[in-house]
């Protein structure tokens, strides 16, 4: 079961192209970028690593049953539905983005909003199902998408139009002290562990997550390649020009065999997946969360047929993100998405202080009353 | 599953085709941009569209060209519209050539709309138009199978590969033209009879075009820049035979020492075959045939290079190797910008030889 | 005896109902010519009543050979004489004698699953031959078998049979507990059965398989699955099953591994390309010719020059003529068969060019979409596989490559979605994860 976290971690560190991550940092290339991704890297796997730890004090259980457990269901119902209003904004953010992009470079006479209509139709149909299948899905996505991956990673550093002096120039400006923004954005590449808030109901009671060193490792891989690659092919002072900036990236490789000539397009294609499998994701967590906010809510992994509450809940996110599109453009959903991030930042702070406090609690009870050490998992119900 | 059926059909059916079929469109193959003589409407924009056929034999290819006056590129590309009957498309434009004039008197940044748009593919070529674009576009080489396949396929190193032809990507040049230590270089093509000649380089500084390499040059600047093999190194000798090199594999490497003025090392590594040679000369003295060609090859690309630093351009990436190697910063740059024109270089070639070729 | 009879039936006519007299005694007999043996029937009741009768002798066989069977309830005399038996009434006795006319002695050929070098018998339309063919194939005593009666009037045997030791229990009693449910008149087909059970009725996934092959019953029994199979069919219906399990033939199994793996490879970029390629065409047509390489492009356009429709209206003539014709040389008689294809593919795909109705591309396309489609070796699966692409090429029509791609996500999405009797369709690794959550903490 390891293997599902690290796909959640995998795309979620992937789909900081989508959330402008890229842009924010390079915008800060000569001020303190370098230096906030080192940083974010250590923060970032601290975050990770800690809240990891303390959920292993909690087998089997989501976030929500977490808190259901420790304060009364009307406190713990605000706070999951800020949580939940949290991850929907990153998907609507992300579904935003995503279908400006798409517009851009696959049909640029189409109505933007017929497109975000399919995106939308899609994200709900496939946030509605239940916590297994997504589960499923995830996986076999995740190899969908591998072979796009490797393959464009394998041909920007072997490119010889990359230019390693570029980036070195870039590196060299490690010395200033990052923003709160640079900062937040650093450490979003190692956001995927957030999945286990959600995703740890299916793990069994005896999981315990190995190879967790990987995860500095990848979030600093991600961060490194998101963030130098434009750098190498467009120069120190080119790249700031480019909106999206790793579509133009993409297109500047060239595929000398193959039906396929511009890379931009195995780009998109990967992207396409990887964007709708955050958004599957999203759509679900939240719906979860808002489930889970009723009293008396037994979390069930696996649950055949859908029922009618998923699809009304996940229509509802669909509404919210066709609106997002009607307020937005181009310029606005930039500083929505520096605001969003920064919050999450925040919000993944004070998450970690609140998972150590139920850990330290739950081991006390545990401590105190050895008879009682059986409860929780009864309770929760699996 | 029935309900996801509807949920897709009411989705199909709201939505507006952005479709077009593609017989309903232009496509562009090759852009040429002049200077007109207009000053109201600077630039003639001509466009080479392909007549596509369902047989693709040599000789085929059937474009039709247009050409037009506007005061920008975009507004001229939207006006030629009213003068074709399909959609212009310009996704498999891979081809962008500008007027030498065009280059000499306006800035560079015209180019700004090649970048901006979304269908232009960031790895099209850019070259230089001699005399003019428009000439350029005009030729259509007999062996043509496609429309403007000839100048994809020299540029794209997918059939013949040149040493003289450069190539020159859009993601490149606008990369060139911004980064600091590194000058934009375009390839010149010039029209013969019904082919195209590409064997020179035009060398630009941020602003203007300063220097124009003759072949033999953009041979030497070439394998230099892009490590291309497939090149060949001549070494006359006293009695007016010639003994020619082909150069199977090249390595370049720069380093560069800080003091009073920079010094710049080039060396490089080449090894090869010859191809032309008197008989039994290179049995008599390897070692030393390969130090004749490696010192003469030197000589020669010193006098390349400095020729380039005269003209006060950069195009190899000497100051951005700079500011690599020492982590150099604003103040750095301007040092070296300083005393780039009087910077010493010290090629040092190691050739090769691995045999004579089939015969002795 | 009789009249009861006489009286549920009517009078059929090929219906005998005697009242046979030896001189000594009198016994009533009545039977079903056509379902029954009548040389068995003969050697075995008439020649030991008329020729050789010894009054001792015959009451002693009538006891205790075990093709007599003491039948006491008048109702289900009906039941009996319809299912093949003879009833005889002797001495105020009613006794059941089974001498149905098994009409296939031997195992009939692989038709649909054909395999190379694996074995080439195959299930008939007998269950008790089947039921020979299994237990021969998988002769071990943890096979076990239920059965059931199942259609108002068809009254089909339906034998479960699953391995007492690996078979999931979940499933067993979800496939019981639908089968309890479901009452239908008549059951003809194992497929019609599959239906039945599958409750998802708007699924575009089977969720079953059908097999005609007793060797992959016996590896799926091995793997812990069930099979149904029924009188009247000559094919199994294995469940739960996967994804993955469709494209798998036996004869993976019976050549060397890599030869195997490349096979199921071929077989797995074949279905990708039957479903997505006319989509591709739409889109590479309509919305992004940009995608494809310059060289390609043009020769699209070059081809599609004289077509006076959009492409997508090209797409949906030349699927249809091909869905024509492959729906046609199954149906039609095999001499017929051939000429339908010379025809349809041959002067219609060449003269449809030609005349400018489609592009020469557009044929590739469609005769790639049939021939890689047949490279899915389970049928019904590439039923479904047919009808996917039309879902493909629909959001082709309005979405064009990024349509595509997302109908693409879906149809995972939807996979990993769909449960086989409570077993996960789509999924990968699931024995690791299995074994995995089951070791002690």
């Amino acid at each position: 079961m390891n293997r599902y976290f690290y796909y959640h971690v995998f795309y979620i560190g992937m789909m900081n192209i989508m959330l402008f991550v890229p842009h924010i940092l390079l915008k800060h290339r000569f001020d303190g970028a370098v230096s906030g991704l080192l940083l974010g890297i250590v923060v970032g796997s601290i975050l990770a690593i800690g809240t990891i730890y303390c959920f292993r004090f909690f087998p089997q259980q989501g976030y929500p049953e977490i808190l259901k457990m420790f304060v009364p269901a009307w406190v713990a119902a605000p706070m999951l539905y800020s949580t939940c209003l949290l991850w929907l904004a990153g998907g609507v953010l992300a579904t935003y983005t995503f279908s400006q992009t798409m517009g851009i470079f696959f049909n640029p006479e189409m109505n933007h909003y017929h497109f975000l209509l399919l995106i939308i139709v899609a994200s709900i149909f496939s946030g509605s199902r239940s916590t297994r299948t997504v589960q499923f899905s995830v996986e076999i996505l995740f190899w969908l998408c591998v072979p796009f991956l490797l393959f464009i990673l394998f041909k920007a550093l072997f490119n010889p139009y990359l230019s390693w002096d570029a980036i070195r120039i870039v590196a060299g400006y490690f010395g200033r002290t990052p923003s709160l923004s640079v900062m937040a954005s650093s450490t979003f590449f190692f956001t995927g562990y957030l999945s286990l808030t959600l995703f740890n109901r299916l793990n069994p009671a005896n999981f315990r997550l190995k190879h967790v060193w990987s995860i500095p490792i990848l979030g600093a891989m991600f961060g490194f390649v998101s963030f130098f690659i434009p750098i190498g092919f467009h120069g120190t002072v080119g790249v700031e020009q480019y909106v999206y900036v790793w579509s133009v990236t993409a297109d500047s490789m060239y595929l000398k065999y193959g039906f396929i000539q511009r890379v931009l397009f195995l780009f998109l294609i990967m992207y396409t997946f990887l964007s709708m499998m955050f958004m599957m994701n999203v759509f679900h967590a939240c719906m979860e969360y808002v489930k889970a906010s009723v009293p008396g809510h037994k979390p069930q992994p696996e649950q055949l047929p859908v029922p009618k509450t998923n699809w009304i809940i996940c229509g509802v996110f669909g509404v919210l993100c066709f609106l997002f599109s009607l307020w937005a453009n181009e310029g606005r959903s930039h500083w929505a998405t520096e605001i969003w991030l920064i919050i999450r930042f925040l919000f993944e702070i004070v998450n970690l202080i609140q998972m150590i406090i139920f850990a330290v609690l739950i081991k006390r009870r545990s401590s105190s009353a050895p008879s009682k050490s059986g409860q929780p998992a009864a309770t929760s119900g699996q | 599953m029935k309900r996801i059926a509807i949920t897709l059909l009411l989705c199909l059916l709201v939505s507006g085709c952005g479709m077009k079929d593609i017989d309903k469109r232009f496509y562009v193959v090759t852009t040429g941009v002049d200077l007109s003589d207009n000053p109201a409407k600077p630039y003639r924009i001509s466009l080479r569209l392909a007549i596509t056929s369902a047989k693709a034999e040599s000789g085929s290819s059937r474009t039709e060209i247009q050409t037009i006056e506007a005061a920008s590129i975009a507004e001229g590309v939207r006006h030629l519209k009213a003068y074709v009957d399909k959609e212009l498309e310009f996704g498999h434009c891979r081809v962008f050539v500008l007027g030498k004039s065009l280059l000499e008197s306006s800035s560079p940044d015209a180019m700004s709309w090649f970048a901006r748009r979304r269908d232009i593919q960031m790895i099209s070529y850019f070259a230089v138009g001699e005399p003019d674009a428009l000439s350029v576009l005009k030729i259509t080489p007999e062996s043509e199978r496609y429309p403007g396949n000839a100048l994809f396929l020299s540029f794209g190193n997918e059939g013949t590969e040149s040493p003289y032809t450069v190539t020159s990507y859009l993601f490149d040049n606008s990369r060139r033209l911004l980064e600091k230590g590194i000058d934009p270089v375009l390839p010149i093509i010039r029209t013969q009879e019904k082919t195209y000649v590409i064997d020179r380089v035009m060398l630009l500084d941020k602003k203007k075009p300063r220097l124009t390499l003759t072949p033999g040059e953009t041979q030497l600047y070439k394998m230099i820049s892009s490590h291309s093999g497939k090149s060949e190194l001549v070494l006359p000798l006293e009695d007016g035979k010639r003994v020619v090199m082909t150069v199977s594999d090249i390595k370049a490497k720069v380093h560069i020492k800080r003091d009073s003025v920079p010094v710049i090392t080039v060396k490089i590594r080449m090894g090869g075959t010859l191809e032309e040679s008197p008989p039994n000369l290179l049995e008599k003295d390897w070692h030393g045939l390969e130090r004749r060609m490696a010192d003469r090859y030197s000589e020669q690309m010193e006098q390349l290079l400095i020729k380039i630093r005269d003209a006060g351009v950069d195009p190899l990436g000497f100051g951005l190797k700079y500011l690599s190697t020492y982590f150099g910063k604003e103040k750095d740059y301007k040092w070296w910008q300083s005393v780039y024109p009087e910077a010493k270089f010290n090629v040092v070639t190691d050739v090769r030889v691995r045999g004579p070729g089939v015969i002795r | 005896m009789l009249e009861r009879i006489e009286a549920v039936f009517g009078q059929p006519k090929d219906l005998v109902t005697e009242v046979m007299d030896n001189g000594y005694t009198s016994m009533e007999l009545c039977f079903f010519p056509s379902m029954c043996d009548i040389d068995h029937l003969k050697d075995a009741v008439l020649v030991p009543f008329s020729y050789r009768f010894d009054p001792d002798e015959f009451r002693r066989m009538l006891k205790s050979d075990i093709s007599f069977i003491r039948s006491d309830e008048p109702q289900k005399w009906p039941e009996l004489l319809l299912k093949g038996c003879a009833l005889l009434q002797y001495e105020g006795v009613v006794y059941c004698f089974t001498c149905v006319r098994k009409m296939l002695t031997e195992p009939g050929n692989t038709e649909v699953e054909a395999s190379l070098q694996g074995p080439q018998s195959s299930f008939t339309e007998d269950l008790d031959m089947n039921m020979n063919l299994l237990r021969l194939r998988y002769n071990s005593p943890t096979m076990n078998a239920d059965v059931m009666t199942k259609g108002k009037l068809s009254r089909t045997r339906i034998m479960i049979v699953y391995d007492r030791v690996t078979v999931d229990k979940s499933s067993l009693d979800e496939v019981k507990k639908r089968l309890e449910s479901i009452d239908p008149k008549l059951i003809q087909a194992a497929g019609q059965l599959a239906m039945l059970i599958g409750n998802a009725r708007f699924s575009m996934f089977p969720i079953t398989l059908q097999t005609e092959r007793p060797d992959r019953v016996a590896q799926l029994l091995q793997r812990g699955k069930i099979a149904l199979m029924l009188d009247g069919s000559r094919f199994a219906v294995t469940l739960p099953i996967r994804f993955f399990d469709f494209m798998h033939a036996m004869d993976d199994d019976y050549e060397p591994y890599w030869m195997g793996r490349i096979l199921i490879l071929f077989r797995y970029i074949g279905m990708m390309l039957s479903m997505t390629l006319p989509a591709l065409y739409i889109a590479a047509c309509s919305y992004n010719p940009e995608v494809f390489r310059v060289q390609l492009a043009f020769s699209i356009d070059g081809s599609r020059a004289a077509v006076p429709y959009p492409s997508f209206v090209e797409v949906f003539i030349m699927l249809f003529m091909i869905e024509a014709l492959i729906e046609s040389s199954i149906r039609l008689p095999r001499f017929v068969g051939s000429t339908a294809a010379t025809v349809g593919g041959l002067i219609l795909g060449q003269a449809a060019q030609q005349a400018g109705l489609v592009s020469s591309i557009m044929i590739i396309v469609t005769s790639v979409v049939a021939i890689s489609n047949f490279l899915i070796p389970n049928s019904s699966f590439s039923y479904s596989i047919r009808a996917m692409k039309y879902i493909f090429v629909i959001v082709a029509t309005f979405y064009g490559m990024v349509g595509i791609i997302v109908a693409v996500f879906l149809i995972v999405v939807y996979l990993c979605h769909l449960r086989s009797f409570g077993q996960p369709y789509l999924a990968v690794n699931l024995k690791r994860d299995q074994k995995h959550s089951s070791q002690p903490r």
